[in-house]
């Protein structure tokens, strides 16, 4: 065979077996264990007016897979995530609004451009022995603050305290590093993001009149070309609206306090339960679970029995208590759910009036606009 | 011909390269053999009907005079006085049937089954659980062992297999009239010459409808009484 001959054969076998290696998974950065981490450095200055940005937490993506296949494998109980998800924000917003570095901070359905910080999760493991939350924060400006997952796993002293949640060490670090990011900033800068959200906001509302104000840099920064006028008409409607904004975000905010207290003994129990089911396979696990006995042997027949057994029982017990948790729980979220919905739509109806009456009031003071 | 030559080296390269990605793809599953589904309905309360059990004795009995029989035919010469199977054979196979007696001792049974699912919770022990939307075997697997199930025509089939060349199967099939269900359980075992199976029959009964029962994390299981929860209604 001619040596190319060889050197395709070759290239052919070599692309064939590249193909059956498992293919790695693209993940990103580890998630940092927040125990480990080394202290992160707290501001006991108190924040300058300027300092004082409004933070909006989205309710965190549920992180469940499409395919309800893997579910069961990867320990995943769709309801249970869907009221972690809507639960863990307010751990997060709890320790922002008890550092008191900060504005209004407000939890809200999905992303509205009023928010001056922007604060995004998914839950990536939660079984109540480990939580990883990949957090991403970006400022009105487009500027990312934190693109990050942490991780703390809870141990008994974690449980201890009723009124300390078990991971309130990953949220109290996910505040520090947002405070660390925010005194990266100069005044200046922390100035403009509040000026950047009322123009991207009143862009977003009324374009014609106000995507002029804005630009990009080359880095994908919102960066204001020119200020409006003082008291421009247009700008001080948007404001009101920015304002009916903030009391849709607040109501809602509300019925997700509420279902944070309704849910929060349940969920607790539920957590607590979950990580000593944990333990206790991991340690039985652990054991050596070799049959020792004559092969064939009654005893040795049961042993292997058992084993099976005993490991389909402790899954069981912990899908019985899923499935407690969400008889439980899940009317009280669904409820919660048909009020912020029934809210949001009525606010999707309030935009789109308004943007007509915005362009309608834009066309009287300017003329036409191009359509 | 040095044209041809190329030709065919191209071929045994698509060839080589084709065997070699199938190769690779995932192990096949093990053959199931089950047959087209033809779903029974098994959901409601069964208690065990002791009349129509098999007597684990007569079915051991049984299990022998076969082997004995089979020996025979093998070799006419050696007479009755047969061992069964390699050394240990018989105290393994009165294993079998003493285990197979011991796991089917399950008085009270709770079926509740959808188009889709089915879900057999036994008296003190873990529930059987078997999704057929898609009228393919499901196979559960961990580390202990490998649960395959699903419907062989009308019956419904889980095997599991174990370490070191065991295995157990329950066969669930349902009477014409749906009164009554048989149980199969067979167990296989490498240092046996046969599989060993035990029938348990079940009859239907009424459960305890007067109790609605739900899971919950904070009070455990919270039941009411059914005319409650229709006057709550």
């Amino acid at each position: 065979m001619p040596p190319a001959l060889n050197a395709v054969l070759l290239i052919v076998v070599c692309l064939s077996l590249a193909a059956c290696a498992p293919q790695p998974e693209k993940t990103a950065a580890p998630p940092l264990e927040v125990k480990s981490l080394p202290p992160a450095p707290v501001s006991t200055q108190p924040p300058r007016e300027v300092d004082r940005l409004d933070i909006g937490i989205v309710v965190f993506d549920p992180g469940v897979p499409a395919d309800a296949s893997t579910h069961r494998e990867l320990g995943i109980f769709p309801l249970i995530r869907k009221a972690e998800s809507r639960y863990l924000p307010f751990l997060l917003r709890r320790a922002l609004v008890d550092s008191g570095q900060w504005g209004a901070v407000r939890v809200m359905p999905r992303t509205y451009q009023s928010s001056e910080l922007l604060v995004k999760g998914k839950i990536l493991a939660s079984n109540g022995e480990v939580l990883v939350l990949a957090i991403r924060a970006e400022d009105s400006a487009g500027r990312v603050w934190l693109d990050t997952a942490y991780r703390h796993t809870a141990g008994e002293e974690d449980y201890a305290s009723s009124e300390v949640d078990p991971f309130q060490l990953l949220f109290t670090r996910i505040a520090k590093d947002l405070l660390l990011a925010r005194s990266r900033l100069g005044a200046t800068e922390l100035q403009e993001i509040a000026q950047v959200s009322s123009l991207r906001y009143a862009a977003e509302i009324s374009p014609e009149a106000f995507e002029q104000y804005l630009r990009k840099d080359e880095t994908g920064i919102y960066r204001i070309s020119r200020l409006p006028a003082e008291g421009d008409p247009q700008l001080r409607r948007i404001d009101r609206i920015r304002q009916y904004e903030y009391l849709f975000i607040d109501t809602a905010d509300e019925h997700y306090l509420n279902l944070f207290d309704d849910i929060k003994k349940t969920y607790g129990l539920w957590r607590q339960y979950s990580r000593e089911l944990l333990l206790y396979i991991r340690d039985e696990e652990s054991r050596d679970k070799d049959n020792e006995f004559r092969r064939g042997s009654f005893a040795w027949i049961s042993a292997n029995y058992a084993n099976y057994e005993w490991f389909r029982r402790q899954e069981q017990l912990m899908e019985e208590l899923s499935s407690g948790f969400n008889n439980e729980i899940v009317p009280t979220v669904l409820q919660m759910e048909d009020s912020v919905v029934e809210l949001s739509g009525d606010l999707d109806d309030q935009y789109a009036q308004w943007r007509r009456i915005l362009r309608s009031l834009l066309e009287l003071e300017r003329g036409p606009l191009s359509p | 011909m040095k044209t041809r030559r190329l030709q065919y080296t191209a071929a045994t390269l698509i060839v080589a390269g084709s065997l070699l990605l199938a190769a690779c793809t995932q192990q096949p599953q093990p053959q199931q053999n089950f047959r087209q589904p033809v779903r029974a309905d098994f959901s409601g309360s069964w208690e065990m009907d002791y009349s129509l059990n098999d007597d684990v004795q007569s079915r051991l009995e049984n299990y022998f005079y076969r082997m004995r029989r089979a020996a025979e035919r093998q070799n006419p010469q050696r007479g009755l006085d047969r061992r069964i199977g390699p050394p240990g054979g018989a105290s393994t196979v009165v294993a079998m049937a003493r285990f197979v007696e011991q796991i089917t001792r399950i008085v009270v049974m709770d079926i509740e089954q959808t188009y889709n699912a089915i879900h057999i919770d036994r008296e003190g022990t873990f529930s059987l659980d078997c999704e057929f939307g898609d009228d393919k075997p499901q196979i559960y697997e961990n580390r202990f062992g490998t649960e395959v199930c699903g419907w062989d025509g009308h019956q419904l089939v889980f095997r599991l297999s174990l370490p070191e060349g065991m295995s157990l199967q329950h066969r669930l099939t349902l009477s014409r009239d749906g009164q009554q269900m048989n149980i199969a359980t067979t167990v296989r075992l490498a240092q046996a010459p046969e599989p060993f199976t035990l029938n348990r029959a079940y009859m239907r009964f009424e459960g305890l409808p007067q109790h609605n029962c739900e899971q919950t994390v904070s009070r455990g299981k919270v039941c009411s009484l059914a005319s409650d929860a229709k006057s709550e209604r």
